[in-house]
């Protein structure tokens, strides 16, 4: 027995993913079709619990392996649901190490956090109790994926996250645009999936291979499963994948996979587009949870990855460059979410290459992708559903058409300037210590250029996010709707409050000594004080902007023209998009696609018209020796002994 | 002179007998004649069971039960096959098996 | 316990079941389908109480073993699934003579299950021959109806040409042996002219029960002249007591040559599925259909022969215990239908979704189980012994397989077609169903669609059997 056996939270962790699924289904089929209402709190208390049990079981986990100490994973439960062969065996099951306890509390809560607000936000909207089944939905999926102690169990939640993410962003399946970008998002995912699929089929049968030869490594037990976390971050299974050329290969179709849901160029292109969801959706999917299960995957099997240095070098560069890439155009959308949206892509861009700049030995990185991944959940979702506040009550999710809003609403003002300042990277606020971390963790494993990426977008960071504030909360109201504003009821300003508490002091927890990867945890370098480049570079992005926005709008409009050709090849998006459309309408469809399709409308289709004549034919010859004379039945049956005696006699003898 | 039968007299005996009792199933238009047929291959295949027990199994008496054993189903299957040719024949006036073909295809 | 107490109690609750029906009143001739009932469920217990024993009677020429046991849970299941349909059915034919049904059908359960416990030709032969020859009587049950007693006709012609050769071949068997003992025979045996014949004869006899191509021919014209009830189950209980006298036999008799018999059952699966699949797509009764789709059944049942029988046995009786529920929910559909409506043909399924939306959902399920489509059960059992003919090296079969199973699915959508996208016919009304039936169609479904997932039911099969199974040494 170990530790927890006494444990309630431990003992039942099991109850984290299934209360929202039993809410789901409960709400689902019994409440929604009663009471609205009702839905809306059943489905919101039943996640509030399970954000209490995480964080009982955080609690719990923590007392008895304090900071510091090493982190060993638990199973808590596990259910074999089938078993092939003595190391093949398909188990649900939840896995309670330091990894998913975070990503437990963080989900539970921003979810729990996002239903309390919702329940305000989407108030008289039509279909009300269907959207809160389909965000318990949401979280069970996003539960499930993050307490699998295997990686079979990974990849079904995985695909049950993009089901229901597309369920969300659709919501509003009225609004053509919602529709297409709900599809948008489930083909581009879907597509990255393809690739994790594959990966994890390649590490899973090389591993049962090896198990098959060798057995199980002597610290795993001896039932252990080839698609068990415990047994693919080995270094057994790093070193024969290796051996064979396969582990490189492996890891970077997994990391194409977690860069699909994490939205990384050049498969960033449907989450932009997914702020076509209700907004307090934005704030759970697309800022707190699904799109760091890119992060998570990568952290979960960050052995193998570091094993295979280069596919974590891929990871590390193919972060940096979404960084800046998404930071770059943040400062020229003038739709809020669209901004938040692609600050979303630059942060994530952060963690990643933080993991990338990370290897076995080196770990500050690793600590520091999860440490923002922790306080990033807080203030990025503080901000979704600030500006949710905000549009619900301007009704436009145009910057420019806002304004002064700072006077109507006094608390969604001060909220949205904690998460701004915290993203920003300010001391005292949450973002200035996950960032800093990140930034010395590349300087530390003398990544300088992966550094100097990470330095120029702080700066730019807080540059749009001031932008953004600015023209929003200060100056002078641009629009009717903004007089008639006024602030957002108790159950939408509640999270609020809480979230910014949060991302006000979520910065002091001393997160490397919980999460850690490998024997020890890593340390800053010595030396060189890294927070104080970090730290100026946040603030002369804040001055630029308070420069350029504040007071007259003259100065943001000479810039924009002096720009010229420059800001709108940004403004564009780079063109991305266009892009994709041009090579799969102009190239694949044309080039591929149509010689495909004409194969296969005359060759294949033929082929299996011929074939289903060829079987209809069969079966009517054949059944034609059906005649119906009992004799003809008999004289088959004579004829076959003989045949079957002749055919023995002539094979066997 | 005396012929005294060997093992294999006796086997060509049960094989003739066998080849007519096939012969008749697969060729007689009565359905009592089709039974008759199978009775005879029912009593070739307790033949030899009895040959066996005689040349190959002496001391024990497998063989003849076995043959009596044979003899009681054969029974049973002939009270069956009867009654249902008679009820057969109650709907349909005949029981030529060549006749009795509406089910096919 | 005794080892032949599951079987005392079947053929007691037979008599029991024939006498109240002669000295009942009519109208309380409804108990007579509960008593069988509860006989059966009686016997089953029975089983369950021997089960993990190895257990001898009658001197040696009885054994209960784990195989034998989970093979006597089968027909027992098979049989009750009977016994309720026909208690519920409301077909005419059947108040006539309830009581003698149940009882006949009890006879041949007791048939069945000595037949997978006899150790000796001679009870082999007797139980085999009292698990089939009642069947003909089964078959021509509706007395006045010409087609039933054509089945019965053909069953009995080609089911008494059957019997005599098989026994010829189990004559040769004996001669060369010189013991009724299969241990014996099995110990003695060697390659010899005369034991190729025997074991040609002896296929055949083997074909006859579990319909295997070309020993076919009568199942499809016996299965549709038959009351559906019958048909039901000959198409499970028959066959599966089939799959036990093939057991029997190849494991327990051929089973040193086995190994080069491989390409002769790989043959005949081969044939066994693609010309039931070819001709069940052709057919238009749906009575005749269901006899076409369990030939190829048969046909993916005897893949399980190819592998080492420890391995194969389990994955086999598997397979049949999801094949009892898969087949029972269709059939009971069917017969739920045609009692109630008198309508046996495929496309007098047209919207039966929109009038009768839970039977339609049955069939359905029913349907793609035996097609195979994942996660249903039928899937799971296919995947075992799919599994089995791949280890054994047959690739090609594997893919021969999976090619019948695609063309399955074809024919099942035919029906699922009719069900969900045609309009319903205008005489076409919403039916009612009693509790037990409903309660029955439940089960079943659960079967259909839980067996395969819940784990555990492969697991314990193989926990019993395996251990037997792996003692038994046939291989010297």
């Amino acid at each position: 027995m170990n530790e927890l056996a006494n444990s309630f939270a431990f003992n039942n962790a099991w109850l984290i993913p299934a209360l929202p699924f039993f809410s789901f289904l409960v709400v689902g089929l019994f409440i929604r079709p009663v009471s609205d209402k009702l839905a809306g709190i059943v489905a919101t208390l039943s996640v509030a619990t399970a954000a209490f049990l995480s964080i009982w079981l955080a609690f719990d986990y923590f007392s008895a392996f304090p900071a510091g100490a090493e982190h060993p994973g638990l199973i808590s439960w596990s259910f074999e649901w089938l078993r092939y062969e003595e190391h093949l065996a398909v188990n649900v099951g939840v896995l309670v190490d330091s990894l998913s306890i975070l990503l437990m509390v963080v989900v539970t809560f921003v979810s729990s956090l996002v239903h309390l607000y919702s329940i305000g936000y989407m108030k008289g909207e039509d279909g009300y109790g269907r959207y809160f089944t389909y965000l318990n939905l949401f979280t069970f999926s996003m539960l499930g994926l993050v307490v699998a102690p295997n990686i079979l169990q990974t990849y079904v939640f995985w695909e049950l996250v993009g089901v229901s993410s597309f369920l969300l962003i659709g919501f509003y399946y009225t609004k053509p645009s919602a529709v297409s970008a709900s599809k948008k998002a489930f083909i581009v995912t879907r597509f990255a999936d393809l690739f994790f699929l594959i990966g994890v089929l390649l590490i899973a049968v090389v591993g049962y291979n090896a198990m098959s030869m060798f057995g199980a490594p002597g610290s795993l037990p001896d039932n252990v499963s080839a698609f068990d976390f415990s047994y693919l971050t080995s270094s057994g299974v790093s070193i024969m994948m290796n051996n064979l050329g396969l582990l490189t290969p492996a890891m970077i179709l997994i990391f194409i996979g977690a860069a699909g849901k994490s939205a990384l160029f050049p498969l960033h292109i449907w989450l932009p587009d997914a702020m076509e969801g209700p907004t307090p959706v934005s704030a759970l999917i697309h800022a707190a949870t699904m799109v760091v299960a890119g992060v998570y995957l990568v952290a979960r099997l960050f052995m193998p990855f570091a094993a295979s240095g280069t596919a974590l070098l891929v990871a590390g560069y193919v972060g940096a460059f979404t960084c800046l890439f998404a930071a770059v155009i943040a400062c020229t959308q003038d739709d809020i979410k669209r901004v938040l949206a692609y600050s979303t892509l630059s942060q994530i861009g952060y963690m990643i290459f933080a993991l990338g700049v990370a290897s076995a030995t080196e770990t500050l990185g690793y600590t520091a992708s999860l440490f923002h991944l922790f306080t990033h959940a807080f203030f990025k979702a503080l901000l979704f559903l600030g500006a949710g506040a905000v549009i619900h009550a301007v009704h436009t999710n145009n910057i420019w058409n806002m304004g002064g809003l700072a006077k109507k609403m006094p608390i969604t003002n001060i909220t949205f300037l904690i998460a701004t300042l915290a993203i920003s990277g300010v001391w005292p606020f949450a973002g200035f210590f996950s960032k800093d971390e990140i930034i010395a963790s590349a300087f530390g494993t003398h990544h300088y250029v992966i550094f100097a990426v990470g330095l120029l977008v702080a700066g730019i960071t807080a540059f749009y996010m001031f932008r953004i504030y600015i023209v929003t909360f200060l100056g002078k109201a641009r629009s009717e709707a903004v007089n008639k504003a006024h602030e957002a009821p108790m159950t939408m300003t509640i999270p609020l409050i809480i979230l910014a508490a949060l991302s006000a002091v979520a910065g002091f927890v001393h997160f490397g000594d919980f999460v850690s990867v490998g024997a020890e945890s890593g340390h800053a370098e010595g030396g060189f004080p890294i927070w104080i480049p970090a730290l100026l570079s946040g603030l002369s992005g804040i001055a630029i902007a308070w420069f350029i926005y504040a007071g007259n709008s003259e100065r943001s409009k000479a810039l924009t023209e002096r720009l010229g050709a420059i800001y709108r090849v940004i403004y564009a998006k780079f063109y991305i998009d266009e892009i994709y459309l041009f090579v799969t309408h102009k190239i694949i469809f044309r080039f591929i696609s149509a010689p495909i399709a004409w194969f296969d409308k005359r060759i294949v289709d033929g082929g299996v018209d011929l074939t289903g004549w060829m079987t209809r034919r069969g079966g009517a010859v054949f059944s034609r020796l059906q005649t119906g004379q009992a004799q003809t039945y008999t004289t088959w049956m004579v004829n076959g002994v003989i045949a079957v005696a002749v055919l023995i006699w002539i094979f066997v003898s | 002179m005396s012929f005294s039968p060997e093992l294999h007299h006796w086997l060509i005996l049960s094989t003739i007998l066998f080849s007519i009792g096939i012969y008749g199933v697969l060729t007689r238009r009565n359905a009592v004649g089709v039974l008759m047929s199978v009775e005879l291959l029912l009593n070739s295949a307790a033949m030899n069971f009895l040959i066996f027990n005689h040349y190959a199994s002496k001391p024990f008496i497998d063989g003849a039960i076995m043959a009596l054993f044979i003899i009681a189903v054969a029974a049973a299957e002939a009270v069956i096959a009867m009654a249902l040719f008679v009820a057969i024949f109650r709907s349909r006036k005949t029981v030529d098996v060549t006749q009795i073909n509406t089910l096919k295809g | 316990m005794n080892a032949l107490a599951p079987e005392i109690i079947v053929a007691v609750t037979g008599f029991v079941v024939l006498l109240a029906d002669l000295f009942l009143a009519e109208k309380r001739k409804h108990i007579l389908g509960p008593l069988a009932l509860v006989g059966l469920v009686v016997g089953g217990v029975a089983v369950f109480n021997l089960m993990p024993q190895t257990v001898e009677a009658l001197g040696g020429r009885f054994v209960f073993n784990p195989v034998a046991g989970w093979f006597k849970l089968l027909f027992i299941l098979a049989g009750a699934f009977t016994a309720i349909f026909c208690w519920q059915s409301r077909a005419k034919e059947k108040l006539e003579s309830d009581g003698e049904f149940y009882s006949v059908m009890l006879f041949t359960l007791v048939g069945m299950m000595f037949l997978i416990s006899a150790t000796d030709l001679i009870t082999l032969y007797i139980s085999l021959e009292l698990a089939t020859i009642p069947l003909f009587a089964l078959a021509a049950w509706k007395k006045g109806d010409p087609l039933s007693g054509e089945a019965g006709l053909k069953y009995v012609i080609f089911g008494a040409l059957a019997s005599g050769l098989l026994l010829y071949g189990l004559g040769l068997l004996y001669g060369l042996a010189g013991s009724a003992d299969l241990q014996t025979i099995r110990e003695t045996i060697t390659a010899s002219p005369a034991l190729w014949l025997a074991a040609g004869i002896i296929t055949a006899g083997i074909g006859f029960k579990i319909t295997m191509v070309p020993f076919h021919m009568w199942a499809a014209d016996v299965y549709q002249g038959a009351p559906t009830t019958v048909t039901a189950y000959l198409s499970v209980a028959s066959k599966s007591a089939g799959i036990a006298f093939m057991f029997q036999m190849f494991f327990g008799i051929f089973g040193a040559q086995l190994s080069e018999w491989g390409w002769l059952i790989a043959g005949l699966a081969t044939v066994t599925m693609t010309l039931g699949n070819l001709v069940a797509i052709v057919q238009n009764n749906i009575k005749r259909f269901m006899a076409f789709s369990a030939i190829s059944q048969a046909g993916y049942i005897i893949l399980g022969f190819l592998g080492p029988f420890s391995e194969s046995v389990p994955s086999m009786l598997y397979y049949l215990f999801i094949y009892v529920f898969t087949n029972m929910a269709v059939f009971g559909v069917i017969i739920y239908y045609n009692d109630t409506t008198g309508k046996e043909n495929i496309d007098d399924y047209k919207g039966l979704s929109r009038t009768n939306p839970v039977i339609a959902l049955v069939m359905m399920l029913g349907l793609f189980s035996l097609a195979g489509i994942p996660p249903l059960s039928g899937f799971v059992g296919k995947f075992f012994l799919f599994n089995i003919a791949a280890k054994a090296g047959y690739h090609w079969l594997v893919a021969v397989a999976a090619l019948n199973s695609t063309i399955s699915l074809y024919y099942y959508l035919r029906i699922v077609r009719q069900m969900y996208m045609e309009p319903p016919t205008a005489d076409a009304k919403s039916l009612s169903m009693s509790k037990a039936l409903a309660f029955t169609f439940l089960i079943l479904t659960i079967g259909v669609t839980l067996f395969g997932v819940i784990p555990g039911i492969y697991e314990t099969i193989n926990a019993q059997t395996s251990g037997w199974l792996s003692a038994l040494q046939l291989f010297p």
